[in-house]
């Protein structure tokens, strides 16, 4: 048996999918928590585990990947549609400002 | 967990810990390629080092002699018969000497001086006592602190990031816990994580230079590719389920686990460091290995998703398949299965182990399945004209 969905760091607020979810499935995360697919999700995509607000940073590997370009309810699919990069220049300045 | 942490080398005379024991014949120009492979075919124990270059491009010279004398003093070689035509702009006395300056033996063919077959029966000669000398050599106990692996990805799919990096990511943490080195490369694939980055180096110096590394090689694709340089990922990474680039790079990164970045060096250059250290090179994966090999990393952990043969003549290259379907196609070609990690009842960290047993299996003289089906791929050579 292959695992549903897994979450690959304490702070990611999505999981990934690993062969396919139809909607209405439900899964189980390892720390207890079931999640029900709002949509059809394809193999390797993103699951959100949490709400996140429109604005807010998505989170992958504890990571930044991006953020939700509009409000994102859990156990919704999480792609283009609703996640978009940050802009190259903005990661650049923020980088300025750090070092 | 696993308590080993020391393996059976060979040790050489500079100090480095090889774990293979071969003399390399290499070629300093591609007009005498054929005289390499006849030496090699007539001689068990001897690799060939033959590529396309070794004259004119003189912008590329430097780089191309540094390259093959790097990988002709990695750990893994004994020593070398180079083979020269005569009139090419490669300088083959500075070749010699760098390999010379290690204490390994070396000889110089130049096939002007006498033709095809008499250059053969020289060298072949010089390489059959070269080889007799490296065998009488015995397998001396090494420390995994001694050991400098090569992290590259290619072929990568969806599940790359999710078994397979995070899989030699743990093997590159536990290296560098016991004092080793690992090597991140491929630039263009860090293309995004600056802050991250910044976050992971040693110092605000380490930082910067990454960072510059990594914005020449996003000038670089920004030519091809025009403004979306900083975004763009491939349709096939988005179908595969990656949103944006720094999700890409992000599981890219995850083969460096969470160690600290302590160097930067250029293509092929030895570390002055220990521990994790970015190599500045492309993304395309036969010249990214050979830049690695000439580094001095003795193996190269290779993840894939889709499958790739590929070897290298000097550093073996361990394969880590991401995913169960790979293995079932291609199993001759995939040293581990990462795919298991995605089992119901399996723990991420038992992976960890099995890494770290391959490592030192590989060390101690088992041949991957590259070496065995990939044995002696031509090498190639950094070129300015690669498109990143």
């Amino acid at each position: 048996m292959k695992k549903k969905i897994i979450k690959l760091c304490a702070k990611d607020n999505v999981a990934i999918v690993i062969s396919g979810l139809e909607k209405g499935a439900a899964v189980n995360l390892a720390d207890g928590i079931t999640i029900t697919a709002l949509n059809d999700i394809p193999k390797s995509h993103k699951i959100a585990i949490a709400n996140i607000q429109k604005g807010e940073m998505v989170y992958r590997y504890c990571e930044e990947i991006g953020y939700a370009t509009q409000p994102i309810t859990i156990g919704e699919w999480v792609h283009t549609h609703n996640l978009d990069s940050l802009d190259m220049m903005q990661a650049s300045k923020k980088q300025e400002d750090i070092v | 967990m696993n308590s080993k942490k020391t393996f059976m080398g060979y040790r050489r005379p500079d100090g480095g810990a090889g774990i293979r024991n071969h003399v390399a014949i290499v070629s300093n120009v591609v007009c005498i390629n054929s005289v390499v492979d006849q030496i090699v075919n007539a001689v068990p124990g001897t690799i060939p080092v033959t590529h396309t270059e070794g004259c004119t491009r003189p912008i590329e010279r430097a780089s191309h002699i540094s390259t093959l004398a790097g990988l002709a003093t990695n750990p893994n070689i004994y020593g070398a018969v180079v083979v020269s035509l005569g009139c090419e702009s490669n300088p083959v006395a500075e070749l010699v000497r760098k390999i010379a300056e290690t204490g390994r033996p070396v000889e110089l063919i130049v096939v002007q001086d006498h033709g095809t077959i008499k250059s053969f029966e020289t060298g072949a000669s010089i390489a059959k006592r070269l080889v007799q000398e490296a065998a009488a050599l015995e397998r001396v106990e090494c420390s995994v602190s001694e050991l400098m692996i090569g992290l590259e990805c290619g072929g990568s799919d969806a599940l790359s990031g999710v078994t397979a990096n995070p899989a030699i990511g743990m093997l590159s943490d536990w290296i560098v816990e016991n004092g080793g080195t690992t090597v991140l490369t491929e630039m263009t694939e860090l293309i995004g994580t600056n802050n991250l980055l910044a976050r992971r180096c040693r110092s605000a110096e380490v930082s910067k230079a990454v960072i510059e590394a990594v914005d020449r090689a996003q000038d670089h694709i920004r030519k091809i590719l025009g403004d979306r340089a900083g975004r763009a990922i491939s349709i096939g990474n988005m179908a595969g389920g990656m949103t944006t680039i720094q999700e890409k790079a992000l599981g890219c990164i995850n083969k460096g686990g969470t160690s600290t970045i302590n160097e930067i060096v250029a293509f092929g250059e030895k570390p002055a460091e220990k521990g994790l250290v970015i190599m500045d090179g492309p993304g395309f994966d036969p010249v990214s290995i050979t830049g690695l090999s000439a580094m001095g990393c003795q193996m190269i952990f290779f993840t894939t998703g889709c499958g790739n043969p590929l070897g290298h003549v000097v550093s073996p290259i361990v394969k880590v398949g991401s995913n169960d379907e790979l293995y079932e196609r291609m199993a001759e070609n995939i040293d581990i299965n990462c795919g298991v990690m995605l089992e119901e009842e399996y723990e991420f960290e038992n992976m960890k182990e099995d890494m770290i047993n391959l490592t030192l299996r590989v060390a101690n003289g088992d041949l991957t399945k590259a070496e065995v089906h990939d044995p002696r791929p031509m090498v190639c050579l950094l070129s300015w004209n690669y498109p990143a």
